[in-house]
């Protein structure tokens, strides 16, 4: 109950800290590129329109992961509020949780919310609703437990660094994240068995983001600009990969913030 | 006041930036712009868009029909040097963009100043399509419609007509085009088929609208060389060239003033006897392989 209170608060913070307004800016990116594409484009005018959607749900959500993630708990040390709350019968991992899901809730609104704008978009060009339209959201939700996870790792970078660094380590693993299969490649190619063990160790260590775009071909983005929806084995396994690493995450960071002194 | 003031300066600035830009613009304007590719790699930019290489592929190939249609295809010289760099860099990053293929294969294969008239590149292209999709019946029909109209190899189209006709989906018609194109070899009739078949399979309006174009063409070219032939036939026995299609009605030659498929009229030269479209057509006739004339007049000869 503490933590969704908590939840709550940091949802209501984020909103009125105008976080949304991003909202704005891609609801006129996808009915301008709806309006724009049949004069540009032969074909694909859909497939465009979806990829474009995709494209921004995952950027401004990463974006919002990761700036707002890193002052969750920044901001309550700088305000003194944290004292306040430590000193009330919540504990520290309570308080970490609800921020957590606070920032989750902000996020899945933010998602749901440029789905709409993206489904309006496809009505617009389509002429009427076509119940195919729905199986962009398996990659849409592929999109949004990597949202998670970046969540996850800002909030662990900021349990025990400064918002600059958090922003940098996080953004820096987001971005080596996509190309973690490279290890594997390297540790394959490689001809001492050090540096195979390495590569292997860093490719199961850092977080692999490759495996939200279902880290094949053709990937589920690419399948939801087809209105095709990608092998519900390989989506299950991204979201127990996403959540399992998350938890693993929020472990640490609890355990970490735990141990910190706030003089 | 101080509002007021702010909105002068704000106002003033955005004036004067314009001026600026129209300035830099009209210079710009002097300097011919090279054409570059400033990443040719499609691992590369798959890497860089972070599981978006989907959005980079619409990006690529909004590009290339941006440079297709932007070419002066009035100048006999006109180079398509990006065409094909841009066409396989949208199909490596997403390799099931049917239609790119399709586009491209037309673009690549027409002859210039039209197209790049790269023939080789336009089968590599299809020949790549085909591989990575191996379901799309559309892709060796259309390889098949590159060796009918600008190889000029009936032989060739004909077998890869018959190959698409065997895939799962592929109108029954491809059987027939396939053999119409082995044993009729070179006529409007077979032609007429294939576009025929382009338009009733196309979901896009501009490639139906092409297509229609096209059938248009082969109908006024039909017309034109079919009323040539009933010209060269009424001086054989006439003895003399006819003064106007009016003639030819009034000695039971034709029924009536024939109509183009654009609504207007066709023209007679009586001077040499050649047919022509009226002034008040506003399309102009696309050239034909003159095979097809001679095959027509051989059928009408035959008569």
């Amino acid at each position: 109950m503490k933590v969704l209170w908590i939840a709550g608060n940091t949802f209501r913070e984020n909103i009125r800290d105008k976080v949304l307004y991003n909202l704005v800016t891609v609801a006129f990116l996808l009915v301008g590129g709806a309006l724009l594409l049949g004069e540009l484009s032969i074909g694909y005018e859909m497939k465009i329109i979806i990829d474009i959607g995709m494209a921004s749900v995952s950027l401004t959500g990463v974006l919002i992961a990761v700036f707002i993630g890193i002052s969750l708990v920044q901001k309550e040390i700088e305000k003194r509020t944290i004292y306040n709350i430590v000193s009330k019968p919540v504990s520290r991992h309570q308080f970490l949780l609800g921020k957590f899901l606070g920032l989750l809730f902000t996020l899945a609104v933010n998602v749901s919310l440029m789905v709409m704008a993206i489904f309006a978009a496809l009505i617009y060009l389509n002429g009427r609703w076509d119940w195919s339209f729905l199986n962009i959201l398996p990659a849409t939700l592929l999109i949004f437990m990597e949202l998670v996870l970046v969540t996850a790792l800002s909030l662990f970078f900021s349990s025990f660094s400064t918002p600059v660094l958090s922003a940098v380590f996080t953004l820096s693993l987001w971005v080596a994240g996509h190309f973690n299969n490279d290890f594997l490649s390297f540790a394959k190619l490689s001809k001492s068995p050090v540096a195979e063990f390495t590569c292997r160790l860093l490719y199961y260590l850092l977080p692999n983001f490759s495996n939200f775009d279902s880290n094949a071909a053709p990937t589920a983005i690419q399948q939801a600009g087809y209105l095709q929806t990608p092998e519900p084995v390989v989506l299950l396994a991204a979201f127990a990969y996403g959540s399992l690493y998350t938890v693993l995450l929020l472990a640490a960071a609890a355990g970490i913030f735990e141990r910190r002194d706030f003089k | 006041m101080k509002a007021l003031h702010l909105g002068i300066l704000a106002a003033a600035c955005a004036l004067g930036a314009f001026q600026c830009q129209r300035v830099l613009d009209s210079r710009s304007s002097r300097t011919p712009k090279e054409e570059i590719l400033y990443l040719s790699d499609p691992e590369i930019i798959r890497r860089a868009s972070l599981g978006h290489a989907s959005l980079l592929a619409d990006f690529y190939w909004l590009r290339t029909i941006q440079y297709y249609g932007s070419k002066d295809r009035s100048r006999p010289d006109q180079q398509y040097d990006l065409l094909d760099p841009l066409l396989k860099l949208a199909v490596s990053l997403d390799s099931q963009m049917i239609l790119v293929y399709r586009f491209g294969a037309i673009f690549l294969s027409e002859p210039p100043p039209i197209g790049a008239g790269n023939v080789p590149a336009a089968l590599a292209l299809l020949d790549e399509g085909i591989r990575k999709n191996p379901e799309a019946w559309v892709l060796p029909y259309d390889k098949g419609f590159v060796y009918y109209w600008q190889n000029k190899d009936y032989r060739k189209a004909a077998e890869w007509f018959f190959q698409a006709s065997r895939y799962a989906g592929a109108p029954n018609e491809l059987a027939l085009l396939a053999e119409s194109a082995m044993n009729r070899q070179g006529d409007l009739e077979t032609a007429q088929q294939l576009w025929q078949q382009r338009y009733e399979e196309a979901t896009n309006e501009k490639v139906k609208l092409n297509a229609k174009k096209n059938l248009q063409n082969l109908r006024a070219h039909r017309d034109k060389w079919t009323l040539e032939w009933v010209v060269n036939y009424f001086v054989r026995r006439e003895k003399h060239l006819p003064a106007s299609w009016e003639e030819l009605i009034q000695k039971g030659w034709l029924k009536e003033v024939p109509m183009n498929p654009w609504g207007g009229t066709y023209i007679l030269d009586p001077q040499n006897g050649s047919v022509g479209l009226d002034e008040a057509t506003a399309a102009r006739l696309s050239p034909l392989p003159d095979d097809y004339r001679k095959n027509l007049w051989q059928r009408l000869d035959q008569r």
